[in-house]
């Protein structure tokens, strides 16, 4: 199964869920999510998709200079971000839900 | 890391950044903001791991790394909810376009090196941060400049007052330039990148900002600080009666000289006159060089002031005395005006050598005219008075037009009609 296709749909819970635990940078992020097991998301996707979130008013942003090289864009979950988290967690709990149940009937036959 | 890698890194991270750069330049650094730090983690991040690092001149390539430039552009870019594959007609290449596009590329690097050279002097950071937080001043400065554009291209249309065309003075140019100032914010903050067409022209509208900003800037600086002297009244045109100055008009235009006439309708000589406040009412303001046109006369006359005891020149002594202009010359020691010799001041020809009587004055207040008799061009016992004694002959009229006792040193001879 092609997971790319599978985590489209899913990135943005997962990216709200890693930041909601703890502020991250980028590429922080991308660490995360492949240590929670989503070995193949792509950086850039990740970059994208904290941009599109932080634009649409869920995460909050901020700089961090750094003294060796180039300053850090840090992300960090907002109110309207936590709602939008719980929405979709519920979301996700539903559909995963509805899934198991009909792959087991599959199964089954 | 060294920094050459962090050179490779930066090259890269620019590559990204000019696959993004139909987005808009803000759209664009706003999408790669951090960016360098990402990559240069992550790519710290693969040398440890040393499974595609192993060789170094993989790390020269950072292509070979992360994936080419403009495929790493568009999973951003996508991710990111913009649009994400430029339309075909986006591509559409013309020679013109492909100069415009180089030439940008070749100022935003030229602009990306200066302000590394910036941040790196002592203070330059300092500069390099603080600069791009008054981006919205421009943004106002900018939508200000394509409202004067627009008021100049429509001609004063939309309001030509004093401030025009560089500060709105009616409701029309106000709510013109509360637009162009909203577009223009709304352009700065990203709202039209999308849109290509709308685009395109907001581009063009900025380059145009850039070039005229400095020269409307000059001209509005110009412009308010001449204002000051601009009389109140520039509008009037050349009415001369809409500026107020001193002098007497009649019927819209300015006279040379005033005649008195007695209740009796007599003429009546060296009249002083003043206003209700005691100033006196002079016709001829701005010394005796004028020279007026009088009704029916070919020359045009140049009038003299009468001297007073004290040896002042009076003006307001009426009917003004003088001569045709063409026997007035200027003296060569002091440069006033002087009489050639042999001329001497006359009384100009008066519009009548008598006036309609008056009876009645006094006698509760009403006037009426007297009966036709005593109007017909008879000069009863008239011309030979002087001044004063006219005025002392006179019975009480409304005006009283009595000479005080120290009047005139200088009594023109009176000249009958």
């Amino acid at each position: 199964m092609d997971t790319t296709q599978l985590l489209k749909g899913v990135l943005d819970v997962a990216v709200l869920a890693v930041v909601a635990r703890e502020d991250g940078y980028g590429y922080d992020v991308v660490r995360r999510l492949r240590a929670g097991g989503l070995e193949e998301v792509g950086e850039a996707s990740v970059y994208g998709t904290l941009r599109r979130l932080y634009s649409s008013g869920a995460l909050t942003s901020y700089v961090v200079p750094s003294d060796e090289g180039p300053h850090r864009k840090y992300y960090g979950i907002n109110a309207q971000g936590r709602t939008m988290l719980a929405a979709q967690r519920k979301d996700w709990d539903a559909f995963s839900h509805a899934m198991t149940g009909l792959l087991a009937e599959g199964d089954q036959r | 890391m060294t920094t050459m890698l962090l050179d490779r890194v930066a090259a890269y991270a620019e590559a990204v950044r000019s696959h993004l750069a139909d987005l808009g330049p803000e759209i664009a650094d706003e999408l790669t903001d951090g960016l360098e730090a990402d990559l240069a983690e992550e790519l710290a991040d693969r040398s440890i791991d040393g499974a595609e690092t192993a060789d170094d001149t993989v790390l020269l390539d950072l292509a070979r790394v992360f994936g080419p430039a403009g495929e790493y552009a568009l999973e951003l870019r996508s991710a990111a909810g913009h649009a994400p594959v430029p339309s075909a007609r986006r591509l559409r290449r013309t020679p013109v376009r492909d100069a415009a596009r180089s030439t940008w590329r070749l100022w935003e690097a030229w602009g990306r090196r200066l302000v590394a050279r910036v941040a790196a002097l002592p203070g330059g950071g300092w500069l390099v941060e603080t600069v791009p937080l008054l981006r919205p001043v421009w943004w106002l400065v900018r939508g200000w400049v394509w409202f004067v554009l627009l008021m100049v291209l429509t001609g004063g249309t939309l309001g030509a007052g004093r401030l025009a065309p560089f500060a709105p003075d009616s409701f029309v140019a106000w709510a013109l330039l509360i637009a162009a100032a909203v577009v223009s914010i709304e352009h700065g903050r990203g709202r039209w990148a999308e849109r290509r067409r709308i685009g395109g022209l907001l581009v063009a509208g900025q380059a145009l900002a850039v070039l005229a900003v400095v020269p409307l800037a000059a001209a509005a600086w110009t412009s308010a600080t001449q204002a000051h002297y601009y009389p109140v009244y520039a509008s009037a045109g050349s009415d001369p009666v809409a500026a107020p100055q001193d002098g007497v008009v009649v019927g819209g235009m300015y006279v040379s000289n005033l005649f008195v006439y007695d209740a009796q309708g007599n003429p009546l000589h060296d009249v002083q006159i003043v206003d209700d406040r005691g100033r006196p009412v002079r016709t001829v303001t701005d010394g005796s060089d004028s020279v007026w046109s009088l009704p029916g006369v070919a020359d045009p006359w140049q009038f003299a002031p009468v001297v007073d005891a004290s040896g002042r020149d009076r003006w307001n002594v009426y009917p003004l005395s003088g001569a045709p202009a063409g026997e007035w010359t200027w003296d060569a020691a002091s440069g006033a005006p002087v009489l050639v010799p042999g001329a001497s001041l006359q009384q100009p020809p008066a519009p009548f050598g008598a006036a309609e009587a008056l009876v009645g004055t006094g006698v509760g207040g009403s006037v009426a005219a007297a009966p036709p008799g005593g109007a017909d061009g008879t000069v009863p016992d008239a011309p030979s008075a002087t001044g004063s004694q006219a005025a002392s002959e006179a019975p009480a009229t409304p005006s009283e037009p009595t000479a005080p006792s120290g009047a005139p040193a200088q009594s023109p001879s009176p000249s009958g009609p």
